[in-house]
């Protein structure tokens, strides 16, 4: 309408003009009628621009082309006109031939585009036979005609499309409504064709519904519809209609479906369908088919707003038919449910005899441990089930290997046959079969199975069920039932015996096993009370002694201690057993680790008689010393535990200590005077008090020659009880024994040598490959010079010492050898005792403390060496010791 | 002529060192314990102190320590002369600052060459 507005207001028009331009828009408001509308527009441009003939054609969009409304009179032919009707549908606008050229004569034509949304939708084509006949005014009116045709083909086309909506929405509410109501599926279906045949006014409606990856036609109305059912296609075939559609998704058309090459399979019963309208019901994963629609009167039938509607309509379709089968799956549901709670009720009643009557046998069974009685019982139990007429238990006799006959029983005849023995061998008969393969059988009529032996005593018996007993996966005998009639039993009643023989299985077992322990416990018992008797006197000498016992298994952990052990260590004895011996560490802090931790050392290496046999410590504790003397125990090689025998000590210790603390006091005490003594003997040798006679010299020289031996005295006690309170520590280095024994020989043998005027011949024999000591070099010094002293001491003039050392494994050995008086055999183990002096009236002059070789093997032990002596009387004596070499690590 | 303290408990002992070292011509003056000894030295002047350990009022170490810590004997060679010769007991004297320890029964003239030396050494 606004479009025809400008142009009226444009061209500034005549009164003609605008009194045709504004009854023809009367006309477009009046009504709807294009057709008419059309005419007017037609017959008044033909009548103002004085054409002789022309046409106003619309576009059809099946033809593809112009197709002409109206026509009057004639136009040039078509192969004059077309280049003009192209230029003009280019160009959208008009184009004017005023001189155009009809071969004999000269013409004019006019050619007026209709536009709609910048598309050509219609042409008005005026001709003249006149050249020169269409001037300006004519082509600005035809033009606003043009303007008016445009406007009454989109008023036509919304009213018609308006109407057609209303028209299928009204219908669309109606059918939702009517499908959704129908819950039975085949119902739904065939109502849904039918009312498609309605809704989109085609002559055919089909529905596919999607099985797997196939398309399968179940339901149809109108157009060959007894021949689409059962038709089938893959889903995946792009060449046919439906396929396509159910493939993509979306709703499919072909307006020309016969000549269409998109979709060449067809089927039979798709002859004379000329357009095809395909829409899924669902999507993707829930895609259940394809409505397809089909038109067999016209081509061009569908238009997008057809694809628009179905798929709407394709939608509420999909939703009732997922409605229909939730129903139909629920309903079916519901059924199957019932009849399996009917089933399951059925089941569990039948489960709970059963498994209260395995209980009955199992209780009853397991309340009996006597043999007999379980084996009669369990008979009666099991006949409870399958009423047999006779029955027996065979058990393999474990010594023989046989079968005997325990138990068995005749119906009316309980109690049973008494216990014989058959002798018959386990891999016979019926029994030999069910032990060997392990299986229960039913034997439904005894005269036709080979394993059944018929003798004259069984004849009358038709049907046998065997069960094998079973126990600890062995099997122990054969449970038989019998009975006079042929097919007596059932397969179920075979199932619970076998549930049942199990049970009696282990009551049979169990029985067994309890004879078993019964008789072992006897025999147990008469051995402890043996046993019992000497432990007794073993305990009783054991807690008598004063000595703490502590006995150790072969991992650490302590298995026996005596009443004095717990008395010595503080423990009650009673909780030292079964306590791992590191958790004792505590008690005795450093000094206990060694002892531990050789008991553990012991339990954790695999130890082989011959290799050190005892470990001997002392233990300190806060206000008692405690020896202990650690020794490994062994039974035939084999490492078995350890024996510490402890000794409270306290007393010893004190003594000991008090000793040596009274000797430090009184050396020091014994020091004063002797200061005083010396010191003015010898001021008075210097002549401090004026000239001395020799003989008064002599005799002053005595007083300090004695004077000095008593503070050597006095210097070994000290030394003695220190070492001995263990107050000495030493500074252990590595040490080179050549220059320390070139040093003692050198400087002090031969400084005494020169000083007595006492000639002897030293020799020392050092091995040039000796290795270092790991010792501290004053100490051997002094080890040295106590040994040298003694040498030179008890060896007469032009006598012999020699001193040699040499390496012997990871010890260096040192030899001091004399050729002196000797020591008797039975002097040898006492020269290393205090104080003692070898009684010897030929060495009645030699000085000495006889303090100094005890000094000397204190301080070799401590170096962890050894020392010995060996000597002959009128020969000589060698000392040798030894010292431990640095080790290499 | 060098002058010398000796402090020393037991008169015996202390007339017998005056006596060695006067004959050996060094010029000895006594104290009979160490706080006599401290304040001797602090109020005159002395090449040598020589002290023994164990004494009253104050012990040969505590005595030691004093001098060294005075200015005017901080210098002065000290020597320990004792009856106690452990090895605790020689190091307790050396730490207090003593040049020697020299442990009784002594023979005299071989003190007096251990002064001599000491002071030559001083001298040097």
């Amino acid at each position: 309408m606004l479009q025809s507005e400008l142009t009226i207001e444009t061209p500034a028009p005549g009164i003609t003009q605008f009194d045709g331009l504004s009854r023809i828009a009367r006309q477009l408001a009046a009504g709807f009628n294009l057709d008419n509308t059309l005419k007017s527009i037609f017959v008044e441009a033909m009548a103002f621009s004085r054409a002789d003939g022309g046409n106003i054609s619309l576009y059809s969009e099946s033809k593809d082309n112009f197709v002409p409304n109206h026509s009057v009179g004639g136009i040039p032919p078509e192969t004059i006109i077309a280049p003009i009707i192209r230029e003009a549908i280019d160009n959208q606008a008009p184009v004017i031939h005023k001189r155009l050229d009809l071969g004999r004569q000269l013409g004019s034509i006019l050619v007026t585009p209709i536009i709609n949304d910048g598309f050509v939708s219609g042409l008005i084509t005026l001709y003249s036979r006149k050249p020169y006949q269409f001037g300006e005014p004519g082509t600005n009116y035809v033009a606003a005609l043009a303007d008016l045709a445009s406007a009454a083909i989109v008023n036509a086309q919304l009213y018609r499309d308006t109407l057609q909506r209303e028209r299928f929405y009204a219908s669309l509410g109606r059918v939702t409504l009517a499908i959704n109501a129908t819950v039975n599926l085949p119902t739904l279906l065939t109502l849904v064709c039918k009312e498609s045949l309605e809704l989109f006014d085609v002559d055919g409606a089909f529905i596919w519904q999607k099985e797997d990856d196939k398309l399968i036609g179940i339901a149809a109305e109108g157009h060959a519809r007894d021949d689409f059912i059962g038709t089938r296609v893959r889903c995946s075939d792009d060449k046919n209609l439906a396929a396509t559609a159910a493939n993509k998704g979306y709703g499919v058309y072909s307006n020309n479906i016969e000549q269409d090459q998109r979709f060449i399979r067809h089927f039979p019963w798709q002859a004379r369908v000329k357009a095809s309208l395909a829409i899924p019901l669902g999507k993707d994963e829930e895609l259940l088919g394809v409505l397809q629609l089909v038109d067999t009167s016209r081509n061009g039938r569908f238009g997008f707003s057809d694809v628009e509607q179905a798929t709407y309509f394709g939608a509420q379709v999909a939703i009732a038919i997922q409605n229909a089968q939730l129903l139909t799956d629920m309903s079916e549901l519901n059924e199957q449910l019932d009849l399996r709670v009917a089933e399951r009720t059925h089941a569990l009643g039948e489960e709970r005899d059963r498994v209260q009557y395995l209980l009955r046998v199992t209780s009853e069974l397991a309340a009996s441990l006597d043999q007999d009685r379980v084996l009669v019982r369990a008979l009666e139990l099991v006949n409870e089930i399958v009423n047999a007429t006779h029955g027996s238990i065979l058990l393999v006799d474990t010594m023989t290997g046989e079968l005997i006959y325990p138990a068995a029983f005749e119906t009316h005849k309980l109690p049973p046959l008494p216990r014989v023995d058959l002798g018959i061998k386990p891999e016979e008969g019926l029994a030999g079969w069910i032990i060997k393969y392990r299986s229960a059988i039913i034997i439904d009529d005894t005269s036709n199975d080979d394993r059944w032996i018929a003798q004259p005593e069984n004849s009358e018996l038709k049907s046998v069920m065997a069960v094998p007993l079973i126990a600890n996966d062995e099997v122990i005998g054969v449970l038989t039932l019998f009975h006079r009639e042929s097919h007596a039993f059932t397969q179920e009643q075979l199932e619970l015996v076998e549930a049942a023989a199990s049970q009696v299985a282990n009551a049979i077992s169990n029985s067994h096993l309890y004879i078993l322990i019964r008789d072992q416990a006897e025999r147990l018992g008469n051995m402890l009370r043996e046993e019992h008797l000497e432990a007794a006197k073993n305990q009783a000498i054991l807690e008598s002694i004063a000595d703490g016992v502590l006995v150790t298994d072969a991992t650490g952990t302590v298995i026996l201690a005596n009443l004095s052990a717990g008395q010595i260590l503080e423990i009650p004895h009673d909780q030292l057993n079964g306590k791992p011996v590191n958790e004792l560490l505590g008690l005795y802090a450093a000094t206990g680790e060694n002892w531990i931790h050789t008991v553990e050392e012991w339990a954790h290496s695999t130890r082989r008689e011959g290799q050190p046999q005892f470990l001997a410590e002392r233990l300190t504790m806060e206000d008692k010393f405690v020896s202990v003397r650690l020794s490994p125990v062994f039974a035939s090689g084999q490492f078995i535990g350890t024996v510490s025998i402890f000794r409270d000590v306290t007393q010893a210790v004190e003594v000991d200590r008090m000793k040596s603390e009274f000797v430090s006091t009184v050396s020091h005490e014994l020091r004063t005077p002797m200061t005083s003594i010396k010191g003015y003997a010898e001021l008075m040798i210097m002549g401090a008090a004026g000239e001395m006679s020799d003989a008064q010299k002599q005799y002053l020289d005595v007083i300090v020659g004695n004077a000095d031996r008593m503070s050597e005295l006095i210097n070994d006690l000290l030394d003695i009880s220190r070492i001995e309170s263990g107050k000495t520590t030493l500074e252990l280095q590595p040490v080179n024994l050549s220059q320390i024994v070139a040093q003692v020989v050198g400087e002090h043998l031969q400084g005494l040598i020169s000083h007595e005027d006492k000639p002897i011949q030293v020799s020392t024999e050092i091995s040039p490959t000796l290795p270092m000591v790991n010792a501290d070099p004053d100490r051997v010094t002094q080890i040295l010079t106590n040994l040298l002293d003694n040498a030179f001491q008890y060896t007469p003039t032009n006598g012999k010492i020699s001193v040699t050392t040499r390496a012997n494994g990871s010890f260096v050995t040192i030899s001091v050898s004399d050729t002196g008086v000797g020591i008797s055999q039975e002097n040898q183990a006492k020269v290393f005792d205090r104080f003692f002096r070898v009684e010897n009236s030929e060495i009645q002059q030699v000085p000495g403390t006889g303090l100094g070789l005890a000094i000397v093997r204190s301080l070799v032990e401590m170096h962890g060496g050894t020392i010995d002596v060996e000597s002959t009387l009128g020969q000589g004596s060698t000392f040798t010791f030894t010292l431990p070499c640095v080790s290499e690590n | 002529m060098e002058r010398i303290l000796i402090a020393e408990d037991e008169p015996d002992i202390r007339e017998l060192i005056r006596l060695a070292l006067q004959f050996n011509g060094f010029e000895v003056i006594s104290a009979s314990d160490g706080a006599e000894a401290v304040e001797l030295a602090s109020n005159n002047s002395f090449d040598l102190i020589m002290l023994d350990v164990r004494m009253p009022r104050l012990t040969g170490y505590e005595a030691c320590r004093q001098l060294r810590e005075m200015e005017a004997t901080k210098e002065i060679p000290i020597i320990f002369l004792s009856a106690k010769g452990q090895e605790a007991e020689v190091d307790e004297g050396l730490e207090a600052g003593a040049d020697r320890y020299i442990l009784k029964p002594f023979a005299p003239f071989e003190l007096a060459n251990e002064i001599k030396q000491i002071l030559a050494e001083r001298g040097t």
